[in-house]
């Protein structure tokens, strides 16, 4: 943070806080009305959207192996300790953050002189390594997997990441949890390939379990229920060749997307994040090429991995 | 995705939303509805504790919405007193299930597997739902249902006789689970008697002890959460069986980089979770503890200000050292000299654990400083002879890391505890029961309740009215059968009257069980040490509450609860008056309304009065939310008092009051003033005035002109040395020292093992989640854990093969023997067994009552003095109003090993010293587990040997009273009754009296 430049201009605190509590469960209709959006859905579709599908943690979308926990958590835990707060037990959950961005954009609307400068430097260091970096990726997950009413919150969201980018100094570097990144896509094999393409951080995509089932439906593959990584290894077993091209569609997807989702100042992230979902793109389409061709019917499930990956 | 980029929309909804939340916040409501920060630890936010919907999980895959009061309590179970939260529907008022209450300052909504489970106490088909009368012989396993009016005219009309014809010690109250602190002893003291009997003495009183001659306050309060360093002795106590709240803390701390250290010879729960787990000898705890000490004392690595300071080193050396100058400097030597036998090497060969590591272990305590929080609890102070010097040595460690009240440490539990002062405090009765503190237990720390059968048979009394109250004695003592003998003899007990929610092995021998509710059918406040802070919990008829907020009313909490269960409270104020119907025995004062004069208490009145007076900060927070206290706790079930206590021997005493002040020896300030009342009355230890009537007020320390509050022990300060001790008989433990167990190595024959049998499994309480399916399922059996290595020797026993998990054993105590089945693990040290707590839940045959998920049926045999328990059956499935008892798939309950424990009480702490010296063979043809047999005879013998080791007040009291007045008591008698009678002594009186 120190010697960083603060940010210019007005904050918007208590729209972020809206945003973040509409993103738990039940949000309370009336706010979602103040805010804009439609009448929010059951609370089924939102276990849908944030526990099946796509979850709201930093270290989900910028740790090593893209779950829970680890470096990554650690990381976001550090920079409430550095602002003298202890971390909550999902310090690098979505709502907290925005709670804590909120929280500083408060402080620093009440502040003069060199303690709001301090505040605001705090506030856009939160916002850069902490919320630039992945946010934007998980509110893609979100438009994919979401009803119109997460989409259109995850529009929003979007809008209000760029205008608060808007406000910042520009950076000169890439957030830390980017630069620090685990190599990007690796096809050496199946078990790397699986590795490296499940961790957003690495692939570029975030794979949803959506994605898995639709796979399995357009290329008329039986996709086997269980955790993401045994589901794209079933469908892998099935028939290696159309699961890696899909694969790669999807990656270059997502590339474009990356450029949506990280408009205005955010675009150095967001074109970091396209590049590693062109690097994986074009990993699984070679990958695609030299995939030997299907299993015959009626192989049975399970059977020895035919692809070099 | 279409990205509009209109900033000046944004800013129209950041100012829509800005004078949304400031209009909505004037008007009292939050903006934001719910914890702010939900997530995967979500609650109902308290805002929609009035109508909470959720779907109902049965009707899927309709979408159906229950509609529920969500009404706060406290748990029942274990002692913790964790917050629940009831889930009470709208539509049929019945409890649908119960979570955590995140409002609880202790337990903060979280919960072991016991708190939830209530709802099948609530709903067990087996539960007893009206008072019933035995319709034949006791035991005889027929019973009848007679009104509460029916029960309590008998039940006072036999009390007050009693109290008329000055038999007040033939009435006992015996507690289990305790309910509102001092509670049940204010009943007692209202009728003048000295009656109450608690469980401690099997139970913590060995832990106690070792505290209270160190700081005059008999719990630790461990700061877990803040320590660098946490030190346990205990095998399951911050495992969940007890205190949650302190499990939830310590993993806190680990997540901060903490070190945990268990001292545990069984590989318990916690041990699996620690840095260093230590598998001692049984018995050699204190001695690694001064192993410790000795390292810190010879390396000068402990707090050398703080030990001059709070210690009462000046007292010691003048009483143990006279050939030494009274100087700091004489006393660091004098300690050098006084623990130099306590080498990491005498530790190794009394523990068996090499002494590189003990080193190991005592430098990363040497390195925790003040942040080392420590805890010794039932273990290894409840299963040895001189148990009660493992807690005083495990906090002479903190004392000398000067880790006492710190941040991180260890506080004495008076100061994170609050006991709010009721409406009315009896006076103190003026009498003294010998069947509960004898004579020759002076220093015992609580009633000596597992030796009265023995002292009803010697004729010390007898007892006219007895109450178990959510107490089993039969099967939680030592020695039950003998418990048996004297609950069928009606010449030693003439009315038993059991209080309990289910049914047990006692209540089978009562001549009334009546029913009283389980956590969401009762009041009580609670408070316990489980952070530096203080709150208080409440415990409320849950649907009571409920009818309460739809606008109904109700007086009589039975009218809210399951059958005629009854809360406790409302019962023994009805039970006062019924004694006392006109008041001329001064009783019934203690139990009207203030309100209203010549009326009866109520339990709002009661509570109401407690909350608006008694709980400082309380009536201001309620105002703050336009709620009366009382509607305040009721609604968010628990408040906190004081955060951040802090080192209250450190607090300067107040001036006024300092008044025609003496100064005695070392230091120790008295005044004339008298002391402020206190809201709390959380005990202490209560030191002697000096010899003008001056109360002891506080302490003059290492030359600091203020007087400091100290600790409330005779000297004010830490007592290193206890002038208690040296008084009463036992100088040669007037220090912490080591004391040889009863199952040390050198008293175990060659073929002898020792059985740890004080372990608990997190999932059971007692025996009083045995009426909890969820509970049973998880935990329901209790075999014998035995090291491969043991299996190996004990198969090889006539040429046969190694024990292996699952054969048939007969274990051999001193009294019988039990049969069970054998665990073959590496979880236990070689040459100990251990076998659990919980288990062994059984029948007679032909009783009529009883728990079908949880008891074998038994025939019981008796001849003589010889008992017997041959196993029928295990449980089996059976239809009730629950479908799940048609499930039931376990057929086994383990065995009560208990009967087969002579009793071994502790000369100095009373303590029953539970570890048994054992042998371990396989079983015998016709054995099945659950099979046991006793004989009560030799058990009498074995009673008989350790009371020959007392030292009783007759003939060692330095002052002719029973006991140190200085010592705490539950129930404190009048000053008076201290006092030795100079009448003969008892007629059957055992050696040594």
């Amino acid at each position: 943070m120190r010697g960083q430049p603060a940010p210019v201009g007005s904050t918007r605190p208590e729209l972020v806080r809206a945003l973040g509590r509409v993103a738990d469960p039940a949000p309370d209709p009336r706010l979602c009305g103040l805010l804009g959006l439609p009448a929010p859905p059951p609370a089924d579709v939102h276990t849908q959207v944030f526990v099946i599908e796509s979850h709201p943690f930093a270290s989900v979308h910028l740790g090593s192996e893209g779950m829970l926990g680890g470096e990554a958590a650690d990381r976001v835990a550090g920079f409430w300790r550095t602002l003298g707060l202890d971390p909550p037990p999902d310090a690098d959950r979505l709502g907290p953050l925005l709670d804590l961005y909120a929280r500083l954009g408060d402080e620093e609307l009440g502040a003069v002189g060199r303690q709001r400068h301090a505040v605001a430097s705090a506030r856009a260091a939160l916002f850069w390594e902490h919320l630039a970096s992945w946010l934007p990726a998980y509110l893609g997950g979100v438009t994919r997997v979401g009803d119109h009413f997460y989409r259109a919150w995850a529009g929003l969201m979007v809008e209000v990441l760029a205008a608060e980018a808007a406000t910042m100094p520009e950076r000169g570097h890439l957030p830390s949890a980017l630069v620090l990144a685990p190599p990007p896509s690796d096809a050496g094999t199946r078990p790397r390939l699986l590795d490296s393409l499940l961790v957003p951080v690495r692939s570029g995509v975030v794979v949803t379990r959506a994605d898995l089932a639709r796979a399995g439906r357009e290329l008329d593959l039986g996709v086997r229920l269980g955790e993401r990584r045994y589901t794209l290894s079933a469908l892998l077993d099935q028939d290696a060749r159309p699961v890696l091209r899909w694969l790669g569609r999807l990656a270059a997807r997502w590339a474009r997307l990356h450029q949506d989702l990280h408009p205005g100042g955010l675009a150095p992230v967001g074109q970091w994040w396209a590049a590693r979902a062109r690097h994986t793109a074009a990993v699984l389409t070679a990958a695609s090429a030299t995939a030997p061709p299907g299993a015959p019917p009626g192989a049975p499930p399970g059977a020895p991995a035919r692809v070099p990956c | 995705m279409r990205l509009r980029g209109d900033t000046e929309r944004l800013d129209r909804l950041e100012e829509q939303l800005r004078r949304a939340r400031a209009v909505r916040e004037a008007g009292g409501e939050p903006f934001y509805p719910g914890p702010s920060n939900a997530g995967l630890a979500s609650f109902p936010p308290p805002e929609r504790w009035d109508d909470w919907v959720e779907l109902d999980s049965r009707s899927w895959p309709e979408r159906s919405e229950r509609h529920y009061l969500l009404v706060p309590t406290t748990c029942f179970n274990c002692e913790s007193a964790c917050g629940l939260l009831a889930y009470v529907d709208r539509e049929s008022l019945t409890i649908r299930k119960l979570e955590g209450n995140p409002d609880h300052p202790g337990s903060r909504g979280r919960n072991c597997a016991k708190g939830p489970a209530t709802i099948n106490q609530v709903t067990d088909p087996d539960r007893i739902l009206h008072p019933l009368r035995r319709a034949g012989p006791r035991g005889g396993g027929r019973w009848e249902q007679v009104s509460w009016d029916t029960a309590l005219d008998d039940i006072a009309g036999r009390i007050r006789r009693a109290i008329e014809e000055d038999r007040r010690d033939e009435i006992m109250v015996h507690i289990g689970r305790p309910g509102e602190d001092g509670f049940t002893e204010r009943v007692l003291a209202s009728w003048g008697v000295d009656g109450h009997n608690s469980h401690t003495n099997i139970c913590s009183s060995g832990g106690r002890t070792g505290y209270q001659f160190w700081m005059g306050i008999d719990r630790p309060s461990p700061d877990h959460a803040n320590a660098a360093v946490v030190y346990l002795i205990s095998s399951h106590l911050e495992a969940g069986h007890y205190f949650n709240p302190h499990a939830q803390r310590i993993i806190e701390a680990r997540a901060n980089g903490a070190k945990v250290i268990v001292l545990d010879t069984r590989l318990s729960n916690t041990a699996t979770h620690a840095d260093y787990w230590l598998a001692p000898q049984p018995g050699a705890e204190a001695a690694i503890n001064l192993a410790i000490c000795h390292h810190l004392i010879t390396g000068h690595r402990y707090d050398a200000g703080f030990v001059r300071r709070w210690w009462n080193w000046e007292e010691y050396l003048t009483a143990c050292r006279p050939d030494l100058p009274v100087t700091f400097e004489s006393f660091h030597r004098a300690l050098c000299e006084a623990y130099q036998g306590f080498t990491f090497e005498f530790a190794a060969a009394e523990s068996g654990i090499p002494a590189d590591t003990l080193r190991e272990v005592a430098e990363v305590v040497a390195g925790a400083g003040t942040r080392f929080s420590a805890h010794n609890w039932r273990s290894a102070a409840a299963g040895n002879l001189g148990g009660w010097q493992v807690s005083r040595t495990i906090f002479m460690i903190s004392a000398l890391l000067g880790a006492v009240a710190t941040p991180g440490g260890t506080f004495p539990n008076a100061w994170n505890k609050y006991v709010p002062r009721p409406i009315h405090v009896p006076p103190h009765p003026d009498m003294w029961n010998e069947l509960t503190w004898p004579s020759e237990y002076p220093l015992a720390q609580n009633e000596m309740s597992f030796l009265l059968p023995h002292l009803l048979k010697d004729g010390w009394g007898r007892v006219e009215v007895y109450f178990t109250r959510v107490y089993n004695p039969v099967w939680t003592n030592p020695d039950g059968m003998s418990w048996a003998e004297v609950l069928t003899d009606e010449a030693l007990v003439g009315c038993h009257v059991a209080l309990t929610p289910t049914w047990n092995e006692s209540a089978f021998l009562a001549d009334y069980v009546l029913p009283v509710g389980h956590s969401p059918e009762r009041h009580d406040t609670h408070s316990y040490e489980q952070y530096d802070g203080q709150w208080i919990g409440f415990r409320q008829p849950v649907v009571r509450e409920a009818r309460r907020r739809l606008g109904q009313s109700v007086d009589d909490t039975r009218a809210s609860n399951p059958g005629e269960v009854w809360e406790e409270n409302e019962l023994w104020m009805e039970l006062s008056w019924r004694i006392d119907p006109d008041g001329n025995l001064g009783i019934r004062r203690h139990h009207e309304s203030r309100a209203a004069p010549g009326t009866k208490l109520t339990v709002e009145e009661y509570y109401g009065w407690m909350f608006e007076h008694s709980v400082p900060g309380l009536p201001e927070a309620a105002a703050a939310e336009g709620l009366s206290p009382l509607d305040y706790m009721r609604r968010h079930g628990a408040f906190e008092i004081r955060h951040g206590v802090g080192a209250r021997h450190e607090e300067p005493v107040p001036d006024e009051e300092l008044a025609d002040v003496s100064i005695g020896a070392f230091g120790r300030v008295y005044s004339a003033a008298p002391a402020p009342v206190s809201p709390n009355v959380v005990p202490t230890g209560a030191p002697a005035a000096d010899g003008d009537g001056r109360r002891a007020v506080g302490v003059l320390v290492d030359g600091d002109p203020a007087v400091r509050r100290g600790f409330p022990t005779p000297s004010g300060r830490l007592e290193f040395y206890s002038s208690t001790l040296a008084a009463w008989g036992w100088p040669e433990h007037a220090i912490p020292g080591s004391i040889e167990s009863h199952v040390h190595p050198s008293a175990l024959a060659d073929d002898e093992l020792v059985l740890i049998s004080t372990f608990r499994l997190p999932t059971q309480i007692h025996t009083r989640s045995a009426n909890a399916k969820w509970l049973d399922e998880l935990a329901h059996t209790n075999p014998l854990w035995v090291h491969p290595s043991d299996a190996r020797r004990l198969g090889a026993v006539g040429g046969g093969s190694p024990l292996d998990t699952g054969d048939v054993v007969r274990v051999e105590t001193a009294i019988g023997h039990f049969v069970t089945k054998a665990w073959v693990t590496e979880g236990i040290r070689p040459g100990v067994v251990a076998c659990s707590h919980h288990m062994g839940r059984w029948k007679p045959e032909g009783e009529s009552g009883g728990q079908g998920q949880a008891m074998s049926t038994v025939a019981l045999g008796h001849e003589g003095d010889s008992w017997s328990l041959t196993m029928r059956h295990g449980p089996r499935p059976y239809r009730s109003t629950d479908p799940d008892t048609a499930r039931l798939w376990w057929t086994e309950v383990g065995v009560h090993q208990n009967l087969t424990f002579p009793v071994h009480p502790d000369p100095i702490s009373g303590m029953h010293c539970w570890h048994q010296a054992v042998r371990v063979r396989r079983a015998q043809p016709g054995d099945r587990p659950g099979d046991v047999a006793v004989d009560t005879a030799r058990s009498r013998q074995v009673y008989r040997e350790w009371m020959a080791m007392t030292r009783p007040a007759r003939g060692f009291s330095p002052d002719g009273d029973r006991r140190p007045p200085w010592l705490m008591r539950p129930l404190r008698p009048s000053a008076a009754s201290y006092t030795i009678p100079p009448d003969a002594p008892h007629p059957d009186a055992p050696p040594g009296s």
